[in-house]
């Protein structure tokens, strides 16, 4: 490493508070030639005054295992042909959650179908939502240029299509319309992207789940709703795969309020057998046995 | 207040596109980084895998607006990261975290709001981005508290070198910080 010029060492000591007079003088001096240095001084002091009043800590961390092995899956999932087509779906509809959030509907949540109102399913698909927000974040963006690209061939047609719905929607009145548009995609227990209501069995009195799963191309989402569980208490989503291996999904606490909850597992949903949940104790406190698909 | 830039900013409309982004590739550098800002920001660790998955996710359906003239693949997954951060952080603050976990005053104590949340961030991911080397000493003496005195006794490195290694790690945080606010 090269040494530090005098400039650099009288910064650094000015910085840590530790010039002597002289030194004072001498990194005056250098600032009143070069005004450039003052400006660095000024401005590292207000980065170390920022950092300060931050009330930010670090810690370093390694990799956990459970996140490599996801992310193996993860890019393993990414390359096959269905995670094309469930990027095509989810253009399809972001397309049609931007028609929604141009006309303004008022009571509409992007992605809940109309007719559903039970808390688990509201629950889930705001979550099923949250999941897919990215997508739809970066297509939104594509909205605006022009088409460069294979997967973009249908940004044209689906402005065109947007731009009917909004004269139908607002002939209408719109919100019958705009809420059947905004239906996520819908199908049997592995559609990509559709909300599985499962029910759990065995849940201790008192306690209520409304569990869902959403089938991805990377892995099996769990949307959980929980009440009634002992307030802290720690309690692990497992998902059992049907080879008879358990995936751990993650793990909640009990609380005064519902807990809500989406976790997942770098496993598919044809890979699934069952959802249970488990105290800390290991013990079963509600599970389901999942339709195979 | 300051403003984050958005995944977005970095895909111009007809950028060339990124067909060789390998979400593995892509991982193997950059995700222990990844993971240190996601996992400090948030302190959950469960919740901070979460980030890291939807953040690569994210970055695979963009990755064919990704234009390597305005930053490096490293730069433009962290904004990317920071808006998944911000976003789960935001979530946090509107729902009680039942965590009785001293680490989470962190989240609420110092400041509150947006702009906070996102200084914050915007103050880890330059952390996570600069050399482990410089980090080390912003994190003790300008984080901890601790003296240059105490941190030579610690690491045997001679004050006066921390010192410049300070100055040097500032520099970098800030080049780090600017990097992602010349996108605003």
């Amino acid at each position: 490493m090269n040494q530090p010029s005098r400039e650099d060492e009288l910064m650094a000591a000015a910085l840590a508070g530790g010039l002597s007079a002289a030194e004072r003088r001498e990194l005056d001096a250098a600032c009143a030639a070069n005004p450039a240095l003052l400006r660095e001084l000024e401005a590292l002091e207000g980065l170390n005054h920022r950092l300060a009043e931050s009330g930010i800590d670090w810690t370093e961390h390694q990799v956990p295992a459970s996140l490599a092995g996801k992310m193996d899956a993860l890019s393993r999932e990414l390359s096959t042909p269905e995670a094309a087509v469930e990027a095509t779906t989810a253009e399809v509809s972001t397309a049609e959650v931007s028609t929604a959030e141009i006309t303004g509907t008022p009571g509409v949540q992007p992605g809940v179908p109309a007719g559903n109102t039970p808390q688990a399913v509201g629950t889930a698909q705001r979550e099923s939502s949250r999941a897919h927000d990215g997508q739809q974040h970066v297509l939104r963006a594509r909205d605006g240029g022009p088409p460069t690209s294979g997967g973009r061939r249908y940004r044209v047609p689906l402005l065109a299509a947007a731009a009917a719905a909004l004269l139908v929607i607002g002939g209408l009145g719109g919100s019958t319309l705009a809420t059947f548009q905004q239906a996520p995609p819908t199908g049997p227990p592995g559609t990509l992207g559709a909300i599985e209501g499962v029910q759990l069995s065995g849940s201790p009195a008192g306690t209520s789940f409304d569990a869902s799963l959403v089938a991805h191309t990377w892995g099996t989402e769990t949307v959980l709703a929980i009440d009634g569980l002992p307030v802290g208490e720690s309690f692990e989503v497992v998902l059992v795969r049907t080879d008879g291996r358990e995936l751990d999904s993650g793990t909640f606490l009990g609380a005064a309020q519902t807990v809500t909850c989406r976790m997942n597992a770098a496993v598919l949903r044809g890979d699934v057998a069952a959802l249970q949940i488990r105290n800390a104790a290991g013990t079963v406190v509600a599970s389901s046995n999942l339709p195979r698909v | 207040m300051r403003q984050i830039m958005t995944d977005e900013r970095w895909m111009a409309p007809s950028g060339p596109a990124m067909d060789a982004f390998n979400v593995r590739d892509a991982f193997a550098e950059h995700g222990s980084a990844l993971y240190g800002f996601a996992v400090n920001c948030i302190r959950d660790p469960a919740a901070a895998e979460e980030c890291v998955q939807e953040t690569f996710v994210r970055a695979w359906r963009a990755r064919d607006r990704y234009e390597p003239a305005k930053g490096t693949e490293r730069t433009w997954l962290f904004a990317i990261a920071r808006n998944v951060i911000i976003d789960e952080l935001r979530a946090r603050e509107r729902r009680p975290v039942p965590v009785p976990d001293a680490r989470m005053d962190l989240a609420a104590a110092p400041q509150t709001g947006a702009s906070a949340i996102e200084d914050r961030v915007v103050l880890q991911s330059g952390l996570a981005i600069i050399s482990q080397e410089h980090r080390d000493v912003i994190v003790s003496v300008q984080l901890n508290g601790m003296s240059y005195a105490e941190l030579e006794q610690r690491t045997g490195v001679p004050a006066a070198t921390l010192r410049t290694r300070m100055y040097y790690g500032l520099k970098a945080l800030r080049r780090a910080i600017g990097d992602e606010e010349e996108g605003q």
